[in-house]
Order: C-alpha cells, then structure tokens, then sequence
C-alpha cells in the first residue's frame, strides 16, 4: 500500500497551519485524518498526485474547512475548564472554609458600608479586576509564545488556561457595571450584601480558575497527551 | 441517507456505541466503519464527527492514546468507565426514540 512520507506529513502539517490551525494536538488529528483519507484514494487509484488528492480530502470539511472544527474544540475545553473550576468552587462552599467565606463576605459589606466614597471604592475593584485579567492574559500569552519559540508547538489547552475558559470575558463585561444603576445598590443594606456576596465570589473564582485550574488541567493534559509531548 | 440531520442527533450514541465494540478507533476509522455497516447509506462528515468527539472526550466520557503510525502520530478514542455506562443508557434512549417514531409514522391500524 502506498503511504505518504515523512516530508508529505510536515507538508500536511504546514497545510493545515495556512488553514488557521495553530494548535499542535488540532493540528495532529487532522494529519492523520488527511493522510488516510489521501491514502485511501491511492488505493483506488495510485496515480491520483499528492495535491489533488489532499483537496479533496480537504473539500469534504465543509466550506468552512477546519474552522469549525477548531472553534468547537475550543468551545468544549472552555466547558471541561469551567467545570472544574466549580468543581473546586464547591469544595470552598463547605464546612470549614464556608464560615471563612461567610466572614470575608460580612467584612466586606461592614467596610463597604462604613465608609464614604463607597461608588469610587467599588469602581477602583471593578478597575483592579480588570487590570488582574488583562496582565493574567498577557503573562499566558507570553507563555504560550515561549513554548512555541521552544518547541515549536502550540497546544490547544495552554489557550484554554489564558481565557480562563471563558471567563476572562465576564471581567470584560464588569466595565458595563457603572451604567447599569451607577451603584444605587449601595444605598440599601441588601443590595450592598449582594454585591459584597458578587466580589468576593468573583474573587474566588477568579483565583481558583488561575491558580488551581491551570495546574490540573496541565496535569491532566500531560497525563493525556504524554506521547505528543515526547 | 439523503439527509444528514435525521442522524445528527444520534451521532454521539453511534460513536459510543461503536467504541464499546471495538476498544479503541482513531476518528477516520469510526468514518468509514459507519460506512461498512451501513453499506455507504450513512456518511458521517468530519465537520460532525470531531467537534462530537472532542465533546464527548472534554466531557470525561473518552480516554485518548496515541501510537506512531506510518511517519505520524495517530490519536485513539477508547471509553471511560464514565463512557461506558453513558454507552447503555443513550443506547436505551435511542431504542425508545426509535420505538416512538415507528409508532408515529407506522400506527398499527385497529378496529374499535
């Protein structure tokens, strides 16, 4: 049987990175999948050129080609990422580290409450929230461009841990905040609760999908791509 | 199969039933076994079956490996423990959404 060679394996590397994947575990998937599907015509007809036969292969993806295919990836490791940061959220939310969080949400809205300014004190949090994702994202970018510089290869999860599965973009979303009510929340007992109850669970997050996250889902990946990093 | 939206919906009881037969497939593999049982009637496309698998495979209920074949590197599905008994209860679930429409389209007829 006909296979394809070393070279005609890089060259479908290189095809499918003109093709906007940059993700070395996508990207290997998708070679394998290219060659048996190439292979697979040469064994119907072995004078078909390496070419004509991988634009067919890469006609049956659809008019999007691999976009799709990259994008719902990336859509179903940000879900596994997010579980696991409720995974480990639940664990916060019992005995004995619930009353720690309890205090910590009674002595913010005690701070929040005593104090003047309370809008500008809420403001500055939403400012430093955002700060913190922008410079978590820049530090993950720069990762993911040393490994590359070093390896060669970009891998799929490492960009999963820089968007935090998804909710880097709710702290984006945090600038929206002033327009909703400009703060009149703060003016009632409650709604200074709520929002002290809002920070400190977002602070939460926010370290454990940073912190702890990264950490097991590099594990896992590890564990489970072992011989791709090899 | 003309139209390719009356199996979409089955499309991950069929990989996982496939996988429960055969240990561990590599994604062009499960393509063309879908196409041998079914005598090229059903033809699932890549568009539908990664983002399916890469779903099923984030969502613990596969277990990946890899092995060197001919100049590159080849990725397995195989199942979970988790996957497994996710395999009997979707399988459970498509025979009663099988038995429903075989009612609905092919009403016994009956005299009162």
């Amino acid at each position: 049987m006909k296979t394809l060679s070393k070279n005609q394996i890089e060259e479908l590397y290189v095809f499918t990175r003109k093709h906007y994947v940059e993700w070395y575990d996508v990207q290997t998937e998708l070679v394998d999948h290219l060659a048996n599907g190439i292979e697979r015509q040469w064994e119907i007809n072995s004078n078909i050129s390496f070419k004509d036969a991988l634009n067919a292969e890469f006609k049956k993806f659809g008019i999007f080609g691999f976009s799709e295919l990259v994008e719902n990836k990336q859509r179903a490791l940000n879900k596994y990422y997010r579980s696991l940061v409720f995974k480990e959220l639940k664990t916060y939310l019992r005995l004995p580290s619930f009353l720690f969080l309890i205090i910590t949400v009674y002595a913010f809205k005690t701070l929040l409450s005593t104090i003047g300014y309370k809008a500008y004190v809420l403001a500055a949090i939403i400012v430093l929230m955002l700060a913190v994702s922008v410079c978590h994202m820049y530090r993950a970018k720069k990762a993911i461009r040393r490994r590359y510089a070093n390896t060669g290869k970009k891998w799929l999860f490492d960009a999963a841990v820089m968007e935090l599965g998804g909710f880097v973009h709710v702290s984006f979303l945090l600038i929206q905040v002033p327009n909703f009510d400009r703060f009149s929340m703060l003016q009632t007992g409650v709604g200074t609760l709520l929002v002290s109850t809002v920070v400190i669970l977002y602070f939460m997050v926010f370290y454990i999908s940073t912190r702890i996250v990264p950490k097991i889902i590099k594990e896992n990946m590890k564990k489970r791509y072992q011989e791709l990093y090899l | 199969m003309k139209s390719t939206n009356l199996y979409k919906g089955s499309l991950t009881t069929i990989i996982l039933k496939l996988l429960n037969e055969n240990d561990k497939m590599y994604g062009y593999e499960i393509t063309q076994k879908v196409k041998e049982i079914t005598k090229g009637e059903l033809n699932i496309t890549e568009g539908a079956l990664y983002p399916s698998l890469h779903k099923l495979e984030a969502e613990g209920l596969l277990d990946v490996e890899f092995a060197k074949v001919n100049n590159r590197t080849r990725k397995y599905y195989k199942l979970t423990e988790l996957g497994t008994q996710e395999t009997v209860n979707k399988l459970a679930e498509l025979e009663d959404y099988i038995r429903t429409m075989r009612a609905l389209v092919n009403p016994k007829f009956r005299l009162q």
